[in-house]
């Protein structure tokens, strides 16, 4: 039950903004996001009770009814804890990008109206344990995307839009053929828990494998798949490139693991290579290729493709512990883009300009800003006590833990990583709000309001509670990541 | 200045006995460190060494580090100059990494992989476009097409029989 009230919640506060008007739309948003944001701790708490009470069931709060039975897809949802930790990732960004757009007077109504049903769809998709339910989720949080950023969007925004939504549509088109070979060649079940139990053939494994992981992880900016992140972000509302890179990136992450990885654990042992040399690729290309950027959207854009190579770093690695660190990399690099974005979006907001060369001496006049951005540059290189380095770190020693010398060699080359991610972060952060102020008329603006202050707060506290108390939310995410690694180990023995 | 100096040297004096070990691991249990005296002696030593020589030549009024310094030449010059690590730094970064690494990195994601998913779309868009003459609405156009097909086919057919 509690988990249908999580979908009922945005479409509850989406039919409500769709009779409200304009000024009151504000309102309904917050108070609609921030109860999605405490329902969610309540969830996180509800389960945390049910596991000390010794509930040992992989997912827990599981319900099934039909939908339509003639293709056997029912609404069967559920949730492990690395549901949980993507449902509270999604509620703090969704709660924060509501309170950043606080200010926008376009269409006011309906920007919060696509927000929050944005938010329903990815809220869906994480809980969803019938595959068909988790593609119409991932559908749902697709179209609302392209008229975010067509619509609130800025500079070559139509361009933005249409490729960011045929890319992730054709991503889609890729997980849909998966999902369907899976269907045919598993006694036509979409049933995820069934699917664990049942063993799809071999050969079967290594043809729709590609297409699911291919088709999730355009969603997760696979190379060379990830042309639509820098754009689609740049042009992107505030709000939006947070939920884009927040939470939508996690999608595809998520179903990699879940759905690819978990159900065809055969295909993803024959593939990790290609995975890791991808991911690898991905990881030291977008690093370098952040480097040369020069607008502050689209540096934290291809800082997003080399982060979430690691994700798919630490999925290819096929090991509990870079299983548990790519989860964990999920989270952290939702909660530090949404900040970063976020930041960008305060300082947009004031300086109109993303241009890096033309901000400069910030700090002087927004110190609250320019601390929420530093916050989120040092989370994204990595700086100890930030969640950044607890996620990273436990890729690498799980990636270690894969024995291999092309496995070595890509850790070692992910790490390096670091040193360039470092450099174009400092670069960033140091030219835009250190040194003298640039132009005259900054030094008239102001610092943060409220609802820019409550959001970044509400971003910071997970950052920095992952840093500082990394085993809350590894003992919450380390039983699902278990079950995957041990679905990898029981089916390996079958080779 | 001489208070916060005084903290930071006392931290850095300190820090190093708080276990850290047991704080801060991966798998969550106490990380086991030791303390090897061997390995310790010649850093420390060192360190001690070179507050030592600093106290005695900036404290003393004599001519003497000055001497020191005329006697090494170059060497004093490359001191003076952090061991030019600035310049190397700079040197690396921005005419090796930011110009024979980062700059055709960025192009190439602008120009050949951003250009190949461009180029696929474009010729999504010239094929529809090529073959939007033939939804015409003729129904003869549409019988032709259709003649035209059963033809080919039985043609296939007849040779694959024959074959």
């Amino acid at each position: 039950m509690m988990l249908t009230i999580l979908i009922l919640l945005p479409l509850l506060t989406a039919l409500i903004l769709a009779m409200s008007n304009a000024k009151a739309s504000r309102t309904v948003a917050l108070a609609g996001s921030g109860i999605q944001l405490l329902f969610s701790l309540l969830l996180l708490q509800n389960y945390l009770t049910e596991r000390a009470a010794g509930n040992t069931a992989l997912f827990l709060f599981e319900s099934s009814s039909a939908w339509f039975p003639a293709l056997n897809i029912n609404f069967h949802i559920g949730v492990d804890g690395i549901s949980i930790a993507m449902i509270l990732l999604t509620a703090s960004v969704v709660f924060a990008g509501v309170l950043v757009s606080w200010k926008i007077e376009k269409m006011t109504k309906e920007f919060f109206l696509l927000l929050i049903i944005l938010s329903a769809g990815a809220y869906g998709f994480f809980i969803s344990l019938d595959l068909f339910l988790l593609f119409f989720f991932l559908e749902v949080a697709v179209i609302p995307k392209y008229l975010l950023i067509g619509i609130w969007g800025s500079g070559k925004k139509e361009y933005s839009a249409n490729k960011l939504a045929l890319m992730l549509m054709g991503g889609s088109a890729l997980v849909l053929v998966g999902l369907i070979g899976m269907y045919y060649n598993s006694g036509n079940s979409f049933d995820l828990v069934h699917l664990s139990t049942f063993h799809i053939p071999f050969y079967i494994q290594k043809i729709f494998f590609p297409f699911l992981f291919i088709g999730f992880g355009v969603f997760t900016a696979i190379f060379p798949f990830h042309t639509w992140v820098p754009d689609g972000h740049s042009s992107a509302p505030t709000a939006a490139s947070m939920f884009l890179a927040g939470i939508s990136m996690k999608l595809g992450g998520y179903g990699c693991l879940r759905v690819a990885t978990y159900l065809m654990p055969e295909a993803a042992q024959y593939y990790s290579g290609y995975i890791v040399l991808v991911a690898a690729i991905a990881i030291i290309y977008g690093a370098f290729a952040t480097m040369m950027q020069t607008d502050l959207k689209y540096i934290n854009a291809y800082s997003s493709v080399s982060h979430c190579g690691f994700v798919l770093l630490g999925i290819g690695m096929l090991t509990k512990t870079a299983i548990t660190g790519a989860v964990l990399q999920m989270v952290s690099h939702g909660l530090m883009t949404a900040l970063f974005f976020a930041a960008i979006g305060m300082l947009y907001e004031r300086t109109h300009t993303r241009a890096v060369k033309e901000l400069g001496g910030l700090m002087k006049m927004m110190p609250f800003i320019s601390t929420v951005f530093f916050i989120a540059g040092l989370c994204s290189l990595g700086l100890p006590g930030f969640s950044g380095f607890v996620a990273e770190m436990t890729i690498f020693v799980g990636s270690w833990q894969r024995s291999g010398m092309f496995y070595h060699i890509a850790t070692i080359l992910a790490c390096m990583s670091i040193v360039v991610t470092a450099v174009y972060i400092l670069r960033a952060t140091g030219q835009s709000v250190m040194g003298p102020v640039n132009n005259p008329k900054f030094l008239t603006l102001t610092d943060a309001h409220w609802n820019e202050k409550l959001a970044a707060g509400v971003l910071i506290v997970g950052i920095v509670a992952i840093g500082v108390m990394p085993f809350w939310l590894n003992d919450l995410v380390s039983p699902g990541a278990e079950a995957i690694y041990n679905q990898l180990s029981r089916f390996a023995l079958l080779k | 200045m001489l208070f916060p100096l005084a903290v930071l040297g006392l931290l850095a004096i300190s820090s190093g006995w708080i276990p850290f070990g047991e704080f801060v691991s991966t798998d969550g249990k106490v990380l086991a460190t030791e303390t090897h005296l061997d390995f310790s002696i010649l850093p420390v030593a060192l360190s001690l060494g070179g507050i030592v020589i600093a106290f005695v030549f900036y404290k003393s009024t004599t001519a003497y580090p000055d001497r020191i310094a005329n006697r090494l030449g170059s060497f004093t010059h490359t001191v003076k100059n952090k061991f030019y690590i600035d310049e190397i730094y700079l040197f690396v970064t921005k005419k090796i990494v930011f110009n024979l690494v980062g700059r055709p990195a960025a192009w190439i994601d602008r120009n050949i992989v951003d250009g190949m998913m461009n180029t696929f779309g474009a010729a999504a868009q010239v094929f529809s476009f090529s073959i939007s003459g033939i939804q015409s609405g003729r129904v003869q156009n549409y019988a032709a097409y259709f003649l035209t097909g059963i033809i080919g086919l039985a043609l296939l057919f007849i040779y694959v029989w024959i074959h």
